[in-house]
């Protein structure tokens, strides 16, 4: 059985004011006992499972897998080494400012790295309360590749406050300048109860209108494509060859196993998710061995919703036959005609308009469902 | 028994002044009821009634009292609606009646309404007993009051009975007062029987209950009896008189109240106001007074699932059994689909009904706009009545259209009369005149159009007059104005439910308050919706929601599926709850926003 596994650390040295994932601040003399907590984990979920799985893609994300020890990711990995395929992926999250670690990483067996640039400008990093610089970025994917990462992934962030189209040009400019093998471009959201959502109820954070929002994604698009990267899911672009497995496996509804604070799992049409504290889960993994918070099983028409949601965030679409559901092909015909989706030879997929209302489009095709 | 020891008698009384209580304290003093049996406020039967401390429909109660002077005496106790939307089922009682108990409020004194049910005591001969409620109370102004009864009625105070019903005080005296001063019914049993019909009930397992009063002849236990607004016949099944419960009875005879079951199966067959007769020696006229009544007010009522059709269906008729004055008749509606047009007596009738839906069926309906009965004369010289303003014909065929007029009468403290000539201007009121109760308190008359009222009038008036004024009408005629048909579109097509009658100089600023209001409560969609008021084909206001430029979720992270899953899927029901006209979806609010607008 192939899976994709996901190990979150959730280590961070700062908050950042947007960020609404489960993370920690000032914590990382607890890192230790969570790795061995991770590892104990592991082995308790490999068991369950019949037949030995084998890992087609690693993943560390966070938080941020960069912040601790890289010897203790390596831990990690060498708990599960003889599961982890040949070729497998291996992806670790990393910030600028730790790139005193990278070699190491690489050393262990990390064979891509995704580094949370965000901008490569001052002023939007600052705007964003991010600690590095667009020069300490710079310097961090310079060292990334001086110790021999071929495969790097850089994360952008559209529509920080104050943010205008042209400074958002610079910071895309200055990405594909690097040459990174993947590029992802997130539009910035406002999380609930996060620093950022807080100040913007209080009409104190300054974020781009919608229709600057628009256009700085549709401007993305353009250059990126320009630049000899493929869009092949709504946030992502890559060179040929450079798709990020471990998420394509997430969209294309594969299994996968998901280790530590908050990770979500899918298996055998069943989805878990652990608790979100990292005590709580500490203190779960070290008395019963576990730390599941929930799970649910996929009701066929749930299985059917997240098919077609997963589906139309790709670029290459849906398959046509998705669509010829009798509940779902009258809103279908009426989002075509609106030109919000359209056929490519058998697939379905968004339009130019229709990814930027990707949501809606979604939402209003399943409506009768 | 003998007719010198009846007395039929009502108590009148503006909402809150204590009604219920003293009917209860009256049971309980003649021991027509111990107290143990009482159950507040008895004859207030329905939950909505005692709730909101208002009589909907009207009972009636007969009371055998031991005067001192060693007599025994029948009290008849017929019990009317408290509320204007009641005024025919009030009068048509008060005609049963000798008497009235004129109830008045220590702290409140004179309202409109006790104006109005004076008048109507008056035009009835009723011989008027008043009485002061609540003298016990901090805020009591006994002396106030006296002064304006005495302006009222002519009355001198030693007339007045003064009591607390709650407390027991002076129901001892009221007793002695009804027995001495209200006349005994007068008629003649050998004459052919003549029994008005005051109030009618139904009963699942007997059918019809009609109450009545007899006024000639003798209504005998399995008499071929007939009424003459149908000219049915039927056969008296069962007759008696009324305490707690059915009390069976061998015959009623002239001037006794009681009630008649006779296998009538519909509550319009057996109509408030009605005569009924004996089939081998009908009466030759019936008692004057009858008349149908009509609805006043009509909206539509549909249900929030179009699921709940059927379920709607069966409450609406399941209400009409108990309540002949509600009228339905499916319609469809473009944005809202299949619902009903209901017709009301008033605007409370209309709240009372909704409540009922809701609360005894557990049905969500969305109500449209409340509107009246307009009488169109077309071109071609047809009359026609329209109770949907989406079903008005064109203006082009039309020669004019009347609206329904009211006599209203507005009680006020005089420091607020400038107030509330203001919001009667506003509301096209026609000044007739203003009486002074007692110096402090003035009483204008004007003719004001049923549609101004149906939407928030009463809250104004009181919220102008910190509370004070009181506001009472009844239906003069129909007349002629200058109306016409205000349409609401949605990227061009006609929202069918929210189309309005209005006056032609209030047309623009209704048009751009409803536009105003509809923008901010229909959300932003695929594309631009343009809402429009329109006359005809002028467009007469204007607003914009601005499509989505950009609604997407940037990343969907680490695996967690379920978040983003279970997001769509309470957008996908909230889509449901939504209401599409055209490609557009409505929310519900949008349909209520009219009954919210400031004006």
């Amino acid at each position: 059985m192939h899976l994709g596994l996901y190990i979150h650390i959730p280590f961070c040295h700062s908050r950042c004011p947007y960020c609404d994932f489960a993370f920690v601040v000032g914590k990382n003399h607890m890192a230790n006992r969570y790795t061995d907590a991770v590892i104990v984990e592991m082995q308790n979920r490999m068991q369950a499972f019949g037949t030995p799985p084998v890992f087609n893609t690693l993943y560390f994300g966070g938080g941020t897998p960069s912040a601790i020890p890289p010897g203790q990711l390596n831990q990690i990995t060498a708990s599960v080494k003889s599961a982890i395929a040949p070729d497998a992926e291996i992806t670790a999250e990393a910030n600028p400012n730790d790139h005193k670690h990278f070699e190491k990483l690489y050393e262990y067996g990390i064979n891509r790295l995704s580094l949370g640039v965000q901008a490569f400008t001052d002023r939007a990093l600052k705007a964003l309360g991010r600690f590095h610089t667009a020069s300490d970025a710079i310097v961090a994917f310079q060292a990334a590749r001086d110790v021999g990462f071929e495969n790097i992934s850089i994360d952008l962030i559209y529509g920080a406050p104050g943010q205008v189209p042209e400074e958002w040009a610079k910071s895309l400019q200055r990405a594909i300048e690097l040459c990174p093998e993947h590029i992802s471009v997130y539009g910035l959201t406002i999380e609930p109860q996060t620093n950022f959502a807080r100040r913007f109820q209080k009409g104190q954070l300054d974020v781009p209108p919608e229709t600057d929002q628009a256009e700085m994604y549709m401007y993305a698009i353009d250059r990126l494509e320009a630049a000899g990267y493929t869009h092949y899911e709504i946030s992502n672009f890559a060179r040929p060859g450079f798709a990020s497995r471990h998420n394509l496996n997430y969209w294309h509804d594969r299994p996968y196993l998901g280790i530590g604070l908050s990770a979500h799992s899918y298996l055998d049409n069943c989805r878990s998710w652990n608790v979100r504290d990292l005590t709580t889960y500490m203190q779960h993994i070290e008395a019963t061995g576990y730390a599941v918070e929930r799970e649910e099983k996929l009701t066929p028409t749930q299985h059917f919703l997240e098919r077609i949601m997963l589906g139309l965030r790709q670029r290459q679409g849906l398959q046509a036959e998705f669509l010829s559901h009798p509940k779902i092909h009258k809103q279908y015909i009426a989002m075509v005609n609106q030109h919000l989706l359209e056929q490519i030879d058998n697939r379905i997929r968004l339009t130019r308009r229709g990814l930027l209302l990707a949501d809606l489009v979604c939402t209003e095709l399943v409506r009768e469902l | 028994m003998n007719l010198q020891n009846i007395r039929n008698f009502s108590i009148i009384a503006h909402i809150d002044h204590g009604k219920s209580t003293l009917a209860d304290r009256l049971l309980e003093q003649t021991q027509t009821l111990s107290k143990f049996q009482m159950q507040d406020q008895v004859l207030d039967s329905m939950d909505l009634e005692r709730e909101r401390g208002i009589t909907i429909k009207s009972h009636a109660i007969r009371m055998d009292y031991t005067a001192p002077d060693g007599q025994i005496y029948e009290l008849n106790l017929i019990d009317t609606p408290g509320h204007v939307d009641f005024s025919y089922e009030v009068s048509r009682s008060l005609t049963a009646c000798e008497g009235a108990l004129l109830l008045v409020d220590a702290a409140q004194g004179v309202e409109a309404q006790t104006v109005s049910n004076v008048l109507l005591a008056m035009e009835h001969d009723l011989f008027i007993i008043p009485v002061i409620n609540k003298i016990d109370l901090p805020g009591a102004e006994v002396d106030r009051v006296v002064m304006q009864l005495h302006d009222l009625l002519g009355v001198e105070e030693e007339e007045i009975v003064k009591i607390s019903a709650k407390e027991g005080i002076g129901i001892d005296k009221l007793l002695t007062a009804i027995i001495d001063e209200i006349p005994p019914p007068e008629g003649n049993p050998d004459a052919p029987l003549k029994a008005l019909i005051f109030d009618s009930i139904f009963d699942q397992y007997r059918g019809v209950v009609a109450y009545v009063r007899v006024f000639d002849g003798v209504l005998k236990k399995n008499m071929p009896i007939r009424l003459f607004s149908t000219h049915q016949n039927y056969d008296a099944e069962e007759i008696g008189t009324l305490k707690l419960k059915r009390i069976k009875q061998q015959s009623l005879s002239a001037g006794e109240v009681g009630y008649l079951i006779a296998g009538i199966k519909d509550l319009e067959d057996a109509r408030v106001g009605d005569t009924v007769t004996g089939s081998a020696n009908p009466a030759p006229h019936p008692l004057p007074g009858y008349k149908e009544v009509k609805s006043m007010v009509f909206a539509g009522l549909y249900p929030v699932s179009s699921d709940d059709f059927e379920n709607l269906r069966s409450a609406l008729e399941k209400l009409h059994l108990n309540d002949a004055s509600l009228s339905y008749e499916p319609e469809t509606s473009t944005a809202l689909g299949f619902g009903f047009r209901c017709g009301f007596l008033g605007l409370l009738h209309m709240e009372i009904v909704q409540e009922r839906l809701d609360r005894e069926f557990d049905i969500d309906i969305i109500t449209t706009v409340p509107n009246v009965e307009y009488r169109v004369r077309l071109t071609s010289g047809e009359q026609i009545d329209v109770q949907n303003p989406a079903e008005m014909p064109p203006a082009g065929n039309i020669e004019d259209i009347a609206e329904p007029m009211l006599d209203a009468q507005i009680l006020v403290p005089s420091e607020y009369v400038g107030n509330i000539m203001r919001i009667a201007q506003d509301r096209r009121g026609h000044y007739r005149t203003t009486e002074y109760i007692d110096p402090t308190r003035a009483l204008l008359r004007y003719d004001l159009p049923l549609s101004e009222i149906v939407l928030d009038f009463y809250d104004r008036l009181k919220s102008v007059s910190r509370g004070y004024a009181s506001f009472d009408y009844e239906y003069k005629k129909h007349q002629a104005a200058d109306l016409v048909k205000l349409d609401l579109l949605i990227n061009g097509e006609p929202l069918d439910a929210l189309s309005a009658i209005v006056h032609r100089d209030k047309a623009y600023e209704w048009g751009r308050a409803l536009c105003q209001k509809l923008k901010l409560l229909i959300p932003r969609q695929l594309f631009e919706v343009v809402i429009q008021a329109a006359i005809g084909a002028k467009v007469i206001s204007r607003e914009t929601v601005r499509p989505f430029r950009k609604n997407v979720t940037a990343k969907c992270y680490g695996g967690d599926i379920t978040r983003k899953r279970k997001l769509l899927e309470r957008q996908k029901e909230g889509k449901k709850r939504m209401k599409q006209v055209g490609a557009v979806e409505i929310p519900q609010e949008a349909f209520l926003a009219v009954l919210q607008m400031e004006m």
